[in-house]
């Protein structure tokens, strides 16, 4: 699609420089295909239906991650799902799910636009993160496969831990991405020396 | 700064809700049928108790359900979470 | 003068690092090691400032957190520090230090006059004296302020950096000394987390201080071995330099370190200090005990100083404070300072021991080093001026009430005293424990947890080392076990002392006629002597927290840590009441001051301080000069000057070339929220005011929200997209609210409704293509409408494309203009907005901001829900009565609309005004009133909401919120202004240009 040549990220206006001493590494995997996915996990048909589509089933366990192929699919609450994928089969993905769900009780909302990716890896990853999150992001209880929804600065994220345990993945939104992106460069002066 | 146990979540800091107010007002459903001070006691009557008072929470910057918190107002110990339409924890009032 | 009070040996400085330093602009030089205080005494200074009230001459009294007199500020500019604490503050290289509580010097002191007045001078002085007449007040204050001991707050920005950081762990041990260390042997050695944090530099405590034995091997290298082997063990945090000051609900300890304050001003690297937030399972309490000292006539003299104080400055400083010293208590402990004076080589004079009896083995070593231990006396007096030159010592009755005899003068330059011991309980007691009277060991002891937490050692009231390791071993495992470790470690092994008990002497008995004994005092910082207690208690004050107000005792920077159990004591008596009956002793955050710039962190400045949430489009408006405007937290552009351009001419610009050809506007900022299930029109039935069962799909509605009261909450328009499926618009500042609200409404009042909420405010971009030519712009750049009049009428929204993106166009105006919102995923909102610039070049389309949009929804009369009105205005005092249906059985706040109040038809009515002048634009929420010549107080009639100069009306225009306004047309109003003009005004109908509607109508 040439027209995603035209996208812009969200922290279009931010710069981000390599990392210098002990600085974790802060890097923005940008235009992914976000789908809002709303449904009652007791109604089997609308699992059924999803299950079919993604080919996985949905997380039932809040606070947790599920990854299928290309997809990553992250509880948001009890009725409600995040679906993440590749940028381009993210129409192809909506609307399977549109179809397959019918008329069920269930929404699926392109969000795509609304949020990014900010990765942090690095010795320091948890201890920038830690500077303003209430979050216990210790690795004995805040492990791969784990997502959690928190405060972040004087905003919030979705933060997960990469499965590589590397660091975090943070989804953050839009309009908020370029405060928390100044606030993570003003994060990184205390690991410079 | 409260813990407080999102049904869902699990115990999270205080910081991630936000207040609701008092549990367990439910909203009347003829509305019209009410005299004004029926009204004005669903709307503005509150208990204000000293001691075990049941309250609403939202995790806003998290799941972002609302639910249920029986909370001593003296001592600002919690006895517990619910969902809404369950029964909820009986406290001690101490 | 070169620290000629050090002692050739021993100590825990560096001797081959010498520091110099500056004292009331003199320089010094100490050691490596040294803290300010021990720098200071080093070079035999102990008069360190004047008194808060009286201006006596202060010396320094302890060797801690405690310390009431030597309060200094360091340096100047942007690094100053207020109230310092000369014995917390570790020396550095060129250091700089000034006393604050002396004016105009330390040495000649204009204020110390009030010394020679002090019976004028008595408890709630200042209150009765100088509150009356109230007028005076501001000159007294200003006067006492300076005069007071407080430090002068900086007057340049604090150029320096504060950290913040958030933890969680299983214990948190707050104090280094050795039990605070046992305890965290026991939790790490089991795996647990633990944070160990300590006030001091180094771990250790007071241990650091003594020459006691642990496991067989001197204390001070069993400390170094339990610190090497707990920096190894992986789970465990050390923070020296820390002061717990703030134990909050649910084991949330607030935690400020002290990164840099210790280091030469040019050596200083990154943040200042460092704010925890740290979340424990458990919390075990090891902050140690605090010596009292004893209140007897002119005890604040300098040279007197706490007995514990003196060992530490010999043992751990190497410093003697005294060459002819006195010892003066009531218990055992001092004994040990008479065998470390002693054992410096200092003269001691006498031991005078309150008690009948000593006969401890330390008090024994004492008479065995012939040194003179005087049993039943007490020290009713001293002498001296800057500086304690001799004590005067009477005998002492069994029962402490009397002296009597002879007084012996004692020639000394060194009083060390203890009147006991007070567990330092203040986080025990903020933690919601209530600290308990003790009467045996006369000290309030830490009471029953009511967190998960302990106290141990010296914090728990057990002096004993022996004992407090077998404590804080014990409370240690148990706290790893409460978490799951399974932890059995053996406390360490010391020897058992026994001691004589103490005898609780509050107030040493003066031999002067009563009222005619010299001040006593008790609280140093504030000036509180006995006397002020006992005259509060004869005036009514019998609570302790009263009395502490009355008195102002345990209210300087120290609040108290030396002075308030005495004061409690003396209370006590006075009241004649035990101790227990008289009052528990209630300790709030914060335990030692906190610096403002620990607290804010770096939440700062334009950036930091508040989230500025951004749209696509911002950079584009930056590029082209934009002014923004603050909206909730949006940056909305305000308006865009051309070279030249005041704001007045850039509006008046962008309203005109909008009205004539087109404009464009950001409205990204609006909430957007997808409402889909099959219950979705019923349940926007209930949210708002008007119908929603029968918009066709394709179609839009403006709608209003009301809270249960009845009041304008929201207003906005949504489009139904689908039969079950619409989109809806929220102002910018609402949005998160009206949606937390739905979805209360949803989740906790009507579950079984089958509807889903989800946010995609970020998710669009918007650009309002406003204007007779938007038409023109719009269409040239999206296929797959057709966008002529009856295909796409007015409120009508459609999907069709830009390019190979799908785009949805809404016909909605917020001018009376024609207009179109063109909507785009916000990743390709910049591509969007510089494709319609392209395409409306040749109607020379021009970007507007808010100013422009509010001059132009005002010159039609639209409201801005927070502007318009303000949670206390219904959609009838809008006049805008269509838009709240007649027939719905019901919708949120329906009911409120018939309370009497709310139906009054006289309430605040939204109508026009327009001044007399047609160029005075009346300044929003200026008070209007009927007869400007009225006595004051003039009734006011209303306010003014929203008011702007309109170029394409030629005049101003403004709205306002006027009594029975809709009953009044025609009619003036006055708006009498600040700067003495009063604007006369008329009102008229809130509509001022295009009144037919015949502009969007096209
Ligand atoms: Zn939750």
């Amino acid at each position: 699609m040439s027209d995603l040549f035209h996208q812009q990220s969200p922290i279009v206006q931010i710069k981000l420089t390599e990392p210098k001493a002990n600085q974790p590494l802060i890097r923005e995997i940008p235009f992914q295909g976000f789908l809002n996915l709303r449904g009652r996990p007791n109604n089997p048909d609308f699992m059924t239906a999803v299950k079919k589509v993604l080919g996985c089933s949905l997380p039932i366990e809040a606070n947790t991650v599920v990854v299928s192929g290309d997809y990553k699919i992250y509880w948001l609450g009890p009725d409600e799902w995040l679906v993440i994928t590749p940028t381009e089969q993210q129409r192809k993905v909506q609307s399977e799910l549109i179809s397959a769900l019918g008329v069920i009780f269930s929404s699926v909302v392109d969000n795509s636009s609304g949020v990014t990716i900010i990765n942090i890896t690095g010795d320091n990853a948890a201890n920038l993160i830690a500077r303003d999150c209430p979050l216990d992001l210790h690795s004995t209880v805040f492990k791969a496969g784990q997502c959690a929804q928190t405060r972040l600065a004087k905003s919030g994220a979705m933060i997960a831990p990469l499965l590589d345990g590397s660091g975090f993945e943070l989804i953050i939104r839009r309009s908020f991405a370029d405060y928390l992106l100044l606030w993570m460069q003003d994060a990184l002066i205390e690991f410079e020396a | 700064m409260l813990l407080i146990e999102c049904p869902w979540c699990g115990e999270r800091d205080e910081s991630e809700f936000s207040y609701a107010g008092e549990a367990h007002i439910a909203r009347p459903l003829e509305t019209e049928k009410l005299s004004d001070e029926e009204w004005a006691n669903y709307l503005f009557l509150r208990k204000n108790i000293k001691g075990l008072h049941r309250e609403q929470w939202n995790h806003a910057a998290g799941c972002r359900r609302y639910f249920n918190v029986e909370r001593n107002t003296v001592s600002y110990k919690i006895s517990g979470s619910y969902k809404i339409g369950e029964q909820g924890p009986v406290g001690d009032d101490t | 003068m070169s620290q000629s009070f050090r002692i050739a040996q021993g100590g825990r400085i560096d001797r081959d690092n010498q520091l110099k330093f500056s004292f009331n602009g003199k320089t010094y030089t100490g050691q490596a090691g040294d803290t300010l205080a021990s720098a200071l005494l080093a070079n035999g200074i102990h008069m360190v400032g004047r008194s808060w009230k009286y201006h006596r001459p202060r010396g320094i009294l302890s060797a801690g957190a405690e310390e009431p007199n030597a309060i200094f500020q360091l340096e100047k500019g942007e690094k100053t520090i207020p109230n310092a604490r000369a014995t917390q503050v570790e020396l550095y290289d060129d250091l700089d230090a000034s006393s604050v509580n002396c004016w105009p010097s330390l040495d000649f002191d204009l204020l110390s006059i009030n010394s020679k007045v002090s019976r004028m001078l008595p408890a709630g002085f200042y209150y009765k004296t100088f509150m009356w007449p109230k007028s005076m007040w501001m000159k007294y204050e200003h006067i006492i302020r300076k005069a007071s001991g407080l430090g002068k707050s900086p007057e340049v920005n604090d150029s320096d950096r504060y950290e913040h950081s958030h933890r969680h762990c299983d214990v948190l041990i707050a104090g280094g000394g050795v039990a605070g260390l046992t305890a965290a042997l026991a939790a790490g050695r089991a795996g647990a987390r633990v944070i160990l944090v300590d006030e001091q530099s180094e771990f250790g405590g007071m241990a650091l201080s003594s020459y006691d034995k642990i496991d067989g091997q001197p204390v001070s290298d069993w400390i170094q071995a339990a610190v090497a082997e707990l920096q190894e063990l992986p789970e465990v945090m050390l923070l020296p330099r820390s002061t717990a000051y703030g134990y909050h609900d649910y084991n949330f300890l607030t935690i400020n370190q002290r990164l840099t304050d210790h280091l030469a001003l040019n050596n200083r690297k990154g943040g200042r200090e460092k704010l925890w937030h740290i979340r424990a399972h458990q919390v075990v309490l090891a902050t140690g005990a605090m010596e009292r000292p004893l209140v007897h006539s002119n005890n604040d003299r300098p040279g007197i100083m706490l007995a514990s104080a003196v060992s530490t400055y010999v043992n751990r400083y190497a410093v003697k404070p005294g060459e002819r010293a006195v010892i003066f208590t009531n218990n055992d402990s001092a004994y040990q300072t008479a065998l470390d004076l002693n054992a410096a080589g200092a003269q001691v004079v006498a031991v005078v021991d309150a008690r009948s009896q000593s006969s401890s083995e330390l008090a024994n070593m004492v008479r065995s080093a012939g040194i003179e231990v005087m049993n039943s006396c007490a020290v009713v007096d001293t002498s001296g001026g800057k500086r304690l030159q001799s004590v005067q010592v009477m005998s002492l009755s069994s029962d402490g009430q009397s002296v009597s005899g002879q007084r012996r003068t004692l020639s000394c330059d060194l009083l060390a005293v203890s009147g006991g011991w007070s567990p330092v309980v203040h986080l025990s007691s903020q933690s919601g424990a209530k600290a308990v009277w003790n009467e045996e060991a006369a000290m309030f002891i830490p009471g029953e947890p009511v967190q998960q937490q302990a106290s141990v050692g010296s914090a728990n009231g057990t002096l004993e080392l022996k004992l407090s390791l077998i404590e804080a071993a014990n409370a240690g495992n148990a706290a790893a076990k409460a978490c799951g470790f399974d932890s059995n470690m053996k406390a360490p092994q010391s020897d058992a002392v026994i001691s004589d008990p103490i005898m609780p002497l509050w107030l040493v008995p003066s031999d002067k006629e009563k009222g005619r004994e010299p001040k006593a005092f008790i609280d140093l910082q504030n000036d509180v002597g006995s006397a002020d207690i006992e005259l509060a208690a004869r005036e009514g004050f019998h609570s302790v927290e009263h009395v502490k107000r009355y008195t102002a005792m345990g209210f300087g920077t120290d609040q108290g840590k030396t002075g308030n159990i005495n004061g409690m004591g003396i209370l006590a008596k006075t009241l004649n009441q035990t101790i227990a009956e008289t009052g528990t002793t209630t300790y709030r955050p914060n335990y030692t001051p906190v610096t403002f710039g620990s607290m804010a962190g770096q939440n700062l400045g334009s950036r930091l301080f508040d989230p500025a949430r951004k749209t696509a489009m911002h950079g584009w408006h930056e590029e082209n000069g934009a002014e923004f405007e603050d909206v909730g937290q949006w940056k909305r552009p305000w308006y865009y000057p051309k070279a030249g351009e005041t704001i007045h001419d850039a509006v008046n610009r962008e309203c005109l070339a909008t009205r004539n050809s087109v404009g464009i506007l950001d409205a990204s900022t609006l909430g957007k929220i997808e409402i889909k299930g099959k219950d979705s029109a019923q349940f926007l039935e209930m949210m708002y005011t008007n119908n929603w069962m029968k918009l066709p799909v394709g179609m839009a509605r403006y709608g209003f929200m009301l809270g249960e009261d009845g009041m304008v909450m929201d207003d906005g328009v949504t489009i139904r997209l689908a039969e079950d499926h619409f989109y809806m618009h929220t102002t910018s500042g609402g949005a998160a609210g009206v949606l937390s609200s739905m979805e209360r409404w949803l989740q906790t009042e009507w579950p079984e409704m089958e509807v889903f909420l989800t946010s995609v405010t970020d998710h669009w971009a918007t650009a309002a293509v406003v204007g007779p030519n938007s038409r023109k712009v719009v269409s040239a750049i999206c296929e797959g409408i057709d966008f002529s009049a009856e295909a796409f009428p007015f409120m009508a929204s459609r999907v069709g494309k830009i390019g190979e993106l799908e785009c949805r166009i809404n016909r909605i105006s917020f001018s009376g203009e024609l207009a179109y919102e063109v909507n785009l995923p916000a990743n390709y909102g910049r591509f969007m907005w510089e494709k319609l610039m392209e395409a409306g070049a040749k109607y020379d389309i021009t970007p507007y901001g808010t100013e422009t949009m509010h001059v132009l929804r005002a010159e039609k009369g639209y409201v801005i829900v927070g502007q318009d009105t303000d949670g206390s205005i219904t959609v009838d005092d809008l006049g805008m009565s269509w838009a709240v249906s007649k027939t719905k059985v019901d919708f949120l706040g329906k009911r409120s609309l018939t309370r009497p109040d709310t139906a009054r038809t006289d309430r605040k009515q939204l109508v026009g005004l327009l001044t007399e002048e047609p160029d005075s634009v009346l300044p929003e929420g200026a008070q209007l009133v009927n007869d400007p010549g009225a006595a004051t107080p003039v009734p006011m009639v209303g306010h003014v909401s929203s008011s702007y100069y309109s170029a394409c009306c030629g005049h101003s225009i403004a709205m306002a919120l006027v009594k029975d306004g809709r009953r009044r047309m025609g009619e003036t109003v006055y708006a009498p202004l600040a700067d003495g003009r009063v604007l006369k005004a008329t009102i008229t109908q809130p509509l001022f240009y295009d009144k037919e509607g015949a502009k969007s109508n096209v």
